[in-house]
């Protein structure tokens, strides 16, 4: 998070796969994040009422995966990136205290004028998911991101 | 050749498009982002560090991308709550149809401005899109909804697309 950390436009290459992260979300977690969005439903929380649903434990909470996704890349873009796009879908159940292994890959990069402050900027596609411990892909989605230019910083500090 | 499925988009179902929800307002505090932060693992100093945050860009604390979906339920009494623990009459509703399963069909978002704490937020919402697909496992109709949140400024700060998948 530090200056000596921020990654530049410059710094990525397509193809290039972002830093994974992993998580193994457990019954305190998901607790909370039922508390803090306000979420009564019982596959969250209960585990006798989750298995005589046919379930074979507790549910993690679908937006919970998009958020460690949105994680994923503000740890990687750092403090002078912004995440300008996310979209995730979730395909399977992703249960109580299994590894969620969050990953990505550089689809494309290309310049462009930001629209919010009108100056050149550089802008990643980037492939997400989400796997378990078996590799298979729990959620698919994808982001833009735009990373500061090294060449903006240069003249910035000539100026 | 592809066969042609039995319609179930009715016109009554088909009115359901452009159907706004009222609109709602949150305030954003930092004890609301912190606590988010903490329940979704993400130790970002941006988030609760206020001498770390007022020396970023931002000139102060902010919250994580996906904090707006935080304040999104309304409180319901327990007594208003269906077997599954979800309330009988959730902000959205969704059209009646005979197709009994409801499933996530996915979340899109496009950020404008960072949420930032003291913000109060309007999030307005309605159902652009109604149709039906046929899938594997047969008839399938897509509900789609576009929220855009604003902030006290009247600044666009997100516009979520999210569809619901009928089965």
């Amino acid at each position: 998070m530090t200056e000596g950390q921020q990654l530049y436009f410059e710094d990525v290459a397509e193809g290039m796969p972002l830093p994974s992260l992993e998580k193994t979300p457990s019954n305190t977690l998901l607790f909370l994040y039922s508390s803090i969005t306000w979420n009564p439903q019982r596959i969250h929380f209960d585990k006798d009422y989750t298995q005589g649903e046919g379930y074979r434990d507790i549910v993690v909470h679908g937006p919970l995966r998009g958020a460690f996704l949105s994680q994923l890349l503000t740890r990687w873009i750092g403090a002078g990136g912004v995440l300008k796009k996310l979209s995730y879908a979730n395909r399977d159940i992703a249960y109580v205290n299994e590894p969620l292994v969050c990953k990505g890959r550089v689809a494309k990069k290309w310049r462009e004028q930001n629209e919010q402050n009108e100056k050149d900027a550089g802008y990643v596609e980037c492939e997400v998911w989400l796997e378990n411990g078996q590799e298979a892909r729990l959620t698919l989605g994808s982001a833009t991101v735009i990373l500061p230019l090294k060449a903006s910083t240069a003249e910035n500090a000539s100026t | 050749m592809k066969t042609v499925a039995e319609s179930l988009m009715t016109d009554e179902i088909r009115a359901w498009i452009g159907r706004e929800t009222p609109p709602w307002t949150t305030q954003v505090t930092a004890l609301d982002v912190k606590r988010f932060a903490v329940a979704t693992d993400d130790p970002n100093p941006l988030y609760y560090d206020e001498e770390l945050a007022k020396q970023s860009r931002h000139g102060g604390l902010i919250a994580p991308p996906l904090f707006y979906m935080a304040p999104l339920t309304d409180p319901v009494p327990e007594s208003e709550l269906r077997p599954d623990g979800l309330p009988y009459e959730g902000r959205f509703p969704i059209p009646p149809t005979s197709l009994p399963r409801l499933m996530d069909g996915g979340t899109e978002i496009e950020f404008f401005v960072p949420i930032r704490v003291g913000d109060t937020l309007t999030a307005r919402s309605k159902i652009v899109d109604i149709y039906q697909k046929e899938g594997r496992s047969g008839t399938l109709i897509f509900v789609v909804r576009e929220t855009r949140y604003t902030n006290q400024h009247d600044a666009l700060v997100l516009i979520e697309k999210g569809a619901s998948i009928l089965r």
